[in-house]
């Protein structure tokens, strides 16, 4: 074999070779881009529930029970997920959040508060007194274990600083067509709580 | 660099797995048929995980009536059939796990129930719900999914087994009875 040939030939298998390495690289960091932005939507705060702020018997892991959301900054979209672990088997909890305010807009995102808005109603829960009003998202149902979750994407929220507790009422119907109307509103569980008023703030830029 | 790779794509493909789905539309009935639906919008997404043995389903109502909770399950049509499927309880069996025999629109079958969750709509009257259900017995079902006319059929916190447990909505339909099939391997 002649030198030159030889020196050639492995010029070309280097090339080669440094063009497949930068081809490769190039689809990992698509990938990376892609799981990056995956993990960018996925990011959630993450929440303890506590008992109450009206009962304080209902069955519930506590340890396993939470509330995560997180916001789309771009859309103005909060997610929330309600998850409750051990609670009474094939019941309805109906949940949703309460804003602490003296007054509130008739909507948040594309759900209507209760009452329609306005001024807020003041109201006194383990001797704490405060104004909220309410919004009523959607229901877990749990299976025969007691475990249940529900997501909801609600939006676009006008931006602001929202101070608020999350809530699981005792059956589903409050403020609501089709359930058991407003015979049972009662909080099973709060969060974060313990105590009504023990709040957490959402910030929509 | 190219385990890196073989592992990124396999995770990629495993995520594409996961989220391959079958689409259904909803038609009216089989109890009540002038609930306002936009129908064009509205559907069911449903998958099997092999692996797993678990039946995702995500019920999707537009154009509903606003602020409504609308209790979702499906109808399996059968003639004997277990205490539950996957970690829900079956409703309406009967003596000796006799599925219940129901006329509607004409047609009489006998079928038994699993109440999965609620829709709860906004403003606009549209709303969604995902469950998760399994592991599922392996088996052929033969299934209507329905929406309910409130929440609380069947189950404790709701309205009761009054008006509420009427359907207003069936998927595949038109007809109480048509069905699809869903296999766990």
């Amino acid at each position: 074999m002649r030198e030159g040939w030889a020196a050639a030939s492995a010029d070309q298998s280097n090339s080669l070779n440094n063009l497949k390495e930068i081809a490769m690289k190039k689809v990992l960091l698509a990938l990376m881009a892609l799981l990056l932005l995956a993990s960018a939507a996925s990011a959630a705060t993450t929440l303890k529930w506590a008992a109450g702020w009206d009962n304080f018997g209902e069955p519930l892991n506590f340890k396993k029970s939470k509330v995560a959301y997180s916001v789309d900054a771009k859309t103005r979209d909060l997610t929330v997920t309600f998850t409750l672990a051990s609670a009474n088997p094939n019941k309805l909890y109906q949940v949703g959040m309460n804003f602490f305010c003296t007054n509130f807009p008739a909507t948040f995102g594309n759900y209507p508060v209760d009452g329609g808005g306005g001024t807020c109603n003041t109201i006194t829960r383990q001797g704490v007194t405060l104004s909220i009003t309410a919004l009523e998202l959607g229901v877990v149902t749990t299976d025969e274990h007691g475990n249940g979750s529900f997501k909801v994407v609600i939006g676009p929220i006008a931006p602001g600083s929202y101070v608020l507790e999350f809530q699981a009422r005792d059956s589903a119907g409050c403020n609501l067509i089709g359930g058991d109307g407003n015979s049972d509103c009662n909080d099973d569980f709060q969060s974060p709580g313990p105590t009504f008023g023990d709040t957490t703030t959402i910030t929509i830029p | 660099m190219k385990k890196t790779l073989l592992v990124m794509l396999a995770l990629f493909l495993a995520a594409g797995a996961a989220s391959a789905s079958t689409t259904q539309k909803w038609t009216a009935g089989w109890d009540n048929f002038s609930e306002p639906l936009n129908y064009t919008k509205s559907d069911i997404k449903w998958s099997v995980a092999s692996a797993t043995r678990k039946l995702t389903v995500t019920y999707t109502l537009v154009g509903a009536i606003p602020g409504k909770l609308y209790q979702v399950d499906l109808a399996i049509f059968c003639s004997t059939f277990p205490s539950t499927f996957g970690q829900f309880p079956v409703q309406a069996l009967e003596v000796g796990n006799t599925c219940q025999s129901i006329t509607r629109q004409g047609v009489t079958a006998s079928a038994v129930y699993v109440e999965v969750g609620v829709v709860t709509t906004d403003i606009n009257g549209d709303g969604s719900i995902a469950v998760v259900v399994g592991p599922v017995a392996a088996g052929t079902y033969d299934v209507e999914f329905r929406a309910l006319d409130g929440a609380g059929c069947d189950l404790t916190g709701g309205a009761g087994n009054g008006s509420d447990c009427d359907a207003d909505f069936q998927s595949p339909g038109p007809t109480f009875g048509d069905t699809t099939t869903i296999s766990i391997p």
